[in-house]
């Protein structure tokens, strides 16, 4: 086989590498990255992304990430690019090497860069962008580099760097130093080079800071590779390094003439390399967030049975994950007969206090969207939307406010809403169909989910307070005795917080449910109540299970007894509120 | 039929490619303009009034005119943008009088006329520009926003500042001395806040307003009309989200003062008649600078007698020269008694009204569905609520132009949520016009893109020197000048 073919073939098994990594290690980040983002089909919205320094690419990559819609397309985004930056990488060491012979051996040394970004990838609040930008600074080098002559080779490097600019940000003065390492240069040239160049970009920076706001660092560090200002520098330099570091070492490392141990050497080169990489990407990897990821993604696509088997193959332990978890359980009417056979969070894991970020904040919002409390959903989806730390709007809350203006009739708002998501690819349908819905009452009617939250909503009013949360979930139960949820999230809430007293005068007010079997663990509940002020569990006024007697009775019985009772008990009643209520949280 | 064909695209081209409108039938209607500009009065250097027609049409013809000058006349498939040039001159020499504007639509091939549409050029002048804040009408978080200028006579809206310059920062409570940005105060929040002060004599200076003696920073500003003072109140303010559809939000306090800050001296005055136990907020200087105006309300359990909470009209001397204040206050208007309460009182510069908001309760009036523009009659004491421009939905802050004979106000009378901006005349009785909408070059879908309220719109003559990066280095110096208490 040819060596170029080898080459390829090696980036090819690269692409698939980071194409299953995505797909089997790391898919819930793909709806993360789609669904902070709202990709308009408009001019405005074009001019509005384009109006600052590498808004261009931030366009593509924008454009590009809505298709992480799909996870297939955006695990092959991700490797096509990545191949193409280290296929430019490639090309750029050789370029500048000017060898006439080429070191293939040293191939893997142009992996460098591809692996950095695919580590700076695994941060979920890194974009597409940074490898768009760096992939166009070195197909800048490359071009600048063919250009033979001297006087013309260096103005086009310096005229590409206000285009750069604009079109990449940051890292705009990044191929001038690349063209620093040509070695046909001499070094007068180079000094040259480097004074014009400087110069240059400090100019170029300074007058840009009268047309755009935003501080000066940002300027220098680029504003639209990472999600959190602060991270800007940081995720410039790595990957900025990693590309500088990657060529340097290719044309500073010796040439290796003899055949066989230029075999050494890429095999050599090759494994340290993979092991390199799958050390940076593997620990660059957030499993805790993929994890509450995969969740929100189902909470997204209301698969409530596929959140319940994730908690079934590993307890979740994070408030957002058992908080979702417990969402899950209360959609399909388990929560009373199986929240405590996962662990939990407090109250906090049942019903989040509101968070000043994107994600608790959107966490409460699914929550209170699925009890019934539109209007408390509604702003804290707004706040989830505001608190998106690069300004970008979100197209599942501008859904979840579509929504929840349509159920509470807040018809224009709505209509507004859906418009703008009508300029969108994946969600056009979507708004067309809640247009009609405004239009169209018995259209309206078909939606069961939209019908039914109209019905339970609240339309008394109170104050929202996170310390009345019982309050706020007895109104919303009393309001319409069919939210069964909201019922069983309040005895719940009771049970978390180990609030006997309430839990069992909350009880009563939810005769009207006429439950066959009074869930589990709210016979737990009520037997432990009852216990706590009696000395046996005759006269009882609830109908509490025999198992449920007998099991208390033990479980008294151990508790009071036995010095070790924690462990004894463990084994036997883990997955009661009883254990919970002593040892749990 | 080729040749007829192309003689009949010939003779339309001939005829500058517009269809002759023929035997129109009279459809005995007005036309539906969206925005709404039928019947409303214009400054004679406004914008296009672009607007779209609500209803369904194959071609539109609008035709213009005034009693003098040439008319304008497009057509299209839809409502064409009416040509700036021609616009300004037509609206120039129509001063004083009114503009026709007469619309026929085709449909199927045949012509229909509506009733003409008049549109009022008033002979007053109007400022240069309006300054607004652009924010989502969210609840505690905020996205990106900014201050912006927008050029009355032209689209062009530019940014004075905007919160990407320091990272966290927000920005609100811009304000000019009487429209002259010369005169400039601005609030910015987060983690490097600090209000900026800058008038001629003084420059521009970032300062940390919160003292041991006030019980929070300086909010709620408005200039001294010498220049030399700002009157702040200072509010512990919290607020509380509704769980009901119709409402949304409440703003309220748990505290507040109102102190005058002396630029020259770098001191905050006050008067225990403005520090007492009740809710003193909302300052505004009368135009002569000797009265200080603003709203308050006794103190009450909060936020549980919220909706208790109402606000009377009062002022309390003011000395210019000694930076004192007088030892009395005067209930101008005494809402509590009507069960309402007024917020964001502002005098003509004529001196001759004093316009304010009143809703139910609280001093939050922008988020009150019921919240509406009064008029207060400064000779007579009379107060009228303003049905010209007042509609069923919010109106709330509100600002004078330098002649008086302009107000410009926000609403959310669109959608219901968005806050946009309204302007209408005032003649000298205090008769408004009815309002219109800021033009825009394509208003439905600018505004039905716009996911931005407009805030504190304010008339501003002239530009504003802002120096960006100077601001940016005083924002991020952690060594902030603070104001002094006079005590």
């Amino acid at each position: 086989m040819k060596i170029r073919n080898l080459q390829l073939l090696a980036s090819l098994l690269f692409g698939m590498a980071v194409y299953l990594f995505w797909i089997m290690v790391y898919p819930a980040h793909f709806n993360y990255q789609e669904q902070y983002q709202c990709f308009l089909y408009t001019f405005d919205y074009l001019a509005d992304t384009v109006n600052c320094p590498g808004g261009f690419m931030a366009y593509i990559s924008r454009f590009l990430t809505q298709f992480f819609y799909n996870i297939h397309v955006g695990a092959l985004l991700y490797a096509v690019l990545l191949i193409v930056l280290q296929r430019l990488t490639w090309r750029v060491m050789m370029v500048l090497d000017k060898q006439e012979m080429p070191k293939h051996y040293w191939y893997a040394l142009s992996f460098i860069p591809a692996a950095a970004y695919w580590m700076l990838t695994c941060d979920e609040n890194y974009f597409l962008a940074g490898i768009l930008d760096i992939s166009m600074a070195l197909l800048v080098v490359w071009g600048c580099v063919r250009i033979t002559v001297l006087k013309w080779r260096m103005l086009a490097v310096l005229a590409s760097m206000p285009i750069l600019f604009v079109m990449v940000g940051g890292g705009f003065w990044f191929p001038a130093l690349l063209i620093l390492l040509f070695k046909s240069d001499g070094w007068k040239n180079k000094i040259c080079l480097l004074l014009a160049g400087s110069v240059l970009a400090v100019l170029v920076v300074l007058a840009a800071s009268h047309w755009v706001q935003y501080p000066m660092w940002r300027l220098w560090a680029g504003i639209n590779q990472f999600r959190i200002q602060e991270g800007d520098i940081l995720v410039q330099i790595i990957g900025l390094s990693s590309v500088f570091v990657a060529i340097v070492a290719y044309l500073f490392v010796p040439t290796v003439p003899k055949i066989a141990k230029q075999k050494i050497t890429v095999v050599f080169s090759a494994v340290v390399i993979a092991w390199g990489t799958y050390y940076l990407v593997s620990n660059s990897c957030n499993m805790e967030y993929e994890e509450y990821m995969a969740y929100d993604e189902c909470v997204r696509r209301q698969d409530w049975r596929k959140i319940i088997e994730m908690g079934n193959e590993k307890v979740p332990h994070k408030p957002y994950t058992v908080a979702y978890l417990n969402l899950a359980l209360g959609k399909t009417g388990q929560l009373g007969n199986r929240m405590f056979h996962y662990f939990q969070h407090g109250s906090e894991g049942l019903i989040r206090d509101f968070v000043r970020h994107p994600v608790g904040a959107l966490v409460s919002s699914e929550i209170y969207y699925h009890l019934g409390l539109v209007n408390i959903a509604q702003c804290h989806a707004f706040e989830a939307m505001e608190a998106v730390p690069d300004y970008q709007k979100s197209v599942r809350i501008m859904q979840r406010l579509t929504e929840t203006n349509l159920i509470n009739r807040q018809y224009e708002v709505a209509r507004k809403y859906a418009r703008i998501l009508q300029k969108t690819h994946f969600y056009k349908d979507w708004a067309d169909e809640v247009l009609a819905c405004i239009d169209d009452s018995v259209r309206f009617s078909r939606h069961k989910e939209w019908v039914y939250m109209r019905e339970v909503r609240n339309v008394e009013d109170f104050h929202y307070s996170s310390k009345e949360k019982d309050m706020m979930l007895g109104l919303l139960y009393t309001h319409n005795y069919r939210n069964k949820m909201a019922f069983e999230y309040l005895m719940a809430y009771c049970l978390l917080n180990k609030d006997l007293p309430h839990f069992v005068q909350y009880f009563s007010v939810g005769r009207n449910l006429n439950y066959q079997e009074i869930p589990r663990h709210f016979q737990e509940g009520l037997a432990m109540f009852w216990l706590q002020q009696h000395n046996s569990l005759q006269g009882m006024p609830w109908p509490i299970n025999p198992i449920v007697k007998r099991n208390i009775s033990d479980y008294a019985s151990i508790y009071m007894r036995h010095n070790s009772a924690k462990n004894m008990l463990q084994t036997r009643y883990k997955s009661t509120f009883w254990y919970y209520c002593n040892y749990g949280d | 039929m080729f040749i007829v064909a192309v003689s009949a695209l010939g003779f339309m081209a001939v005829s500058c490619g517009r269809l002759s409108v023929e035997r129109a039938e009279a459809l005995n209607q007005a036309p539906i303009l969206m925005p709404d500009y039928a019947g409303v009065t214009v400054p004679a250097t406004i914008a296009p009034l672009n607007f779209t027609l609500c209803d369904s049409f194959d071609v539109v013809d609008v035709v213009v005119s005034g009693a003098k000058g040439e008319p304008i006349h497009v057509q299209g498939t839809s409502v064409p943008c009416l040509p700036m040039d021609d616009w300004h001159v037509l609206l120039s020499e129509n001063q004083g009088d009114s503009l026709s504007l007469q619309i026929h639509v085709q449909r199927s091939g045949k012509w229909f006329a509506f009733n003409p549409v008049p549109i009022y050029v008033s002979a007053d002048s109007i400022d240069e520009s309006v300054c607004y804040r652009l924010i989502a009408p969210g609840y505690e978080v905020y996205s990106k926003m900014g201050i912006y200028r927008r050029t009355l006579s032209d689209f062009n809206q530019t940014a004075l500042v905007e919160n990407t310059l320091v990272p966290g920062m927000c920005v609100n409570c811009h304000s000019f001395k009487q429209t002259n940005p010369a005169y400039f105060t601005m609030h910015v929040r987060g983690k490097n806040g600090a209000t900026l002060v800058e008038s001629p004599d003084h420059g521009m200076k970032a300062y940390s307003t919160k003292t041991d003696s006030t019980i929070s920073s300086c909010v709620y500003p408005y200039w001294h009309p010498s220049g030399k003072y700002i009157a702040y109140s200072n509010n512990e303010t919290r607020q509380t989200f509704h769980t009901m559809a119709t409402k949304r939000i409440e703003v309220f306090d748990f505290k507040s003062d109102i102190c005058v800050y002396n630029i020259a001296t770098n001191e905050l005055l006050s008067s225990p008649l403005l520090r007492t136990a009740n809710y003193e907020t909302f300052p505004c200087f009368s135009v002569d600078g000797k009265r200080l105006f603003f709203c308050v309300a006794s103190e009450k359990s909060m936020p549980n007698e919220l909706e208790e909470v109402r606000y009377n009209l009062c002022a309390i001397d003011f000395d210019a020269a000694s930076g004192t204040f007088g030892s009395k206050i005067d209930t101008l208007f005494q809402a509590d008694k009507l069960g309402k309460s007024v917020s964001f009182p502002r005098v003509s510069y004529d001196g001759r009204f004093l316009m304010f908001t009143m809703a139910n309760y609280g001093q939050f009036s922008i988020w009150h569905k019921e919240a509406d523009l009064y008029l207060l009659d400064l000779e007579t004491l009379a107060v009228r609520p303003l049905d010209e421009v007042n509609s069923s939905d919010t109106e709330s802050y509100h600002a004078w132009s330098s002649n008086s004979r302009w107000v410009v106000f926000s609403s959310r009378r669109m959608d219901g949520l968005y806050t946009r901006i309204y302007i209408a005349h005032v003649d000298e009785s205090g008769k408004m016009g009815k309002p219109f909408l800021l033009p825009q070059e394509k208003p439905i879908e600018y505004y039905d893109a716009l996911i931005y309220s407009y805030n504190i719109p304010e008339f501003c003559n002239g530009t504003v020197q802002m120096d960006l990066r100077n601001l940016e280095n005083q924002l991020l110096s952690s060594e902030k000048p603070s104001f002094k208490y006079k005590k």
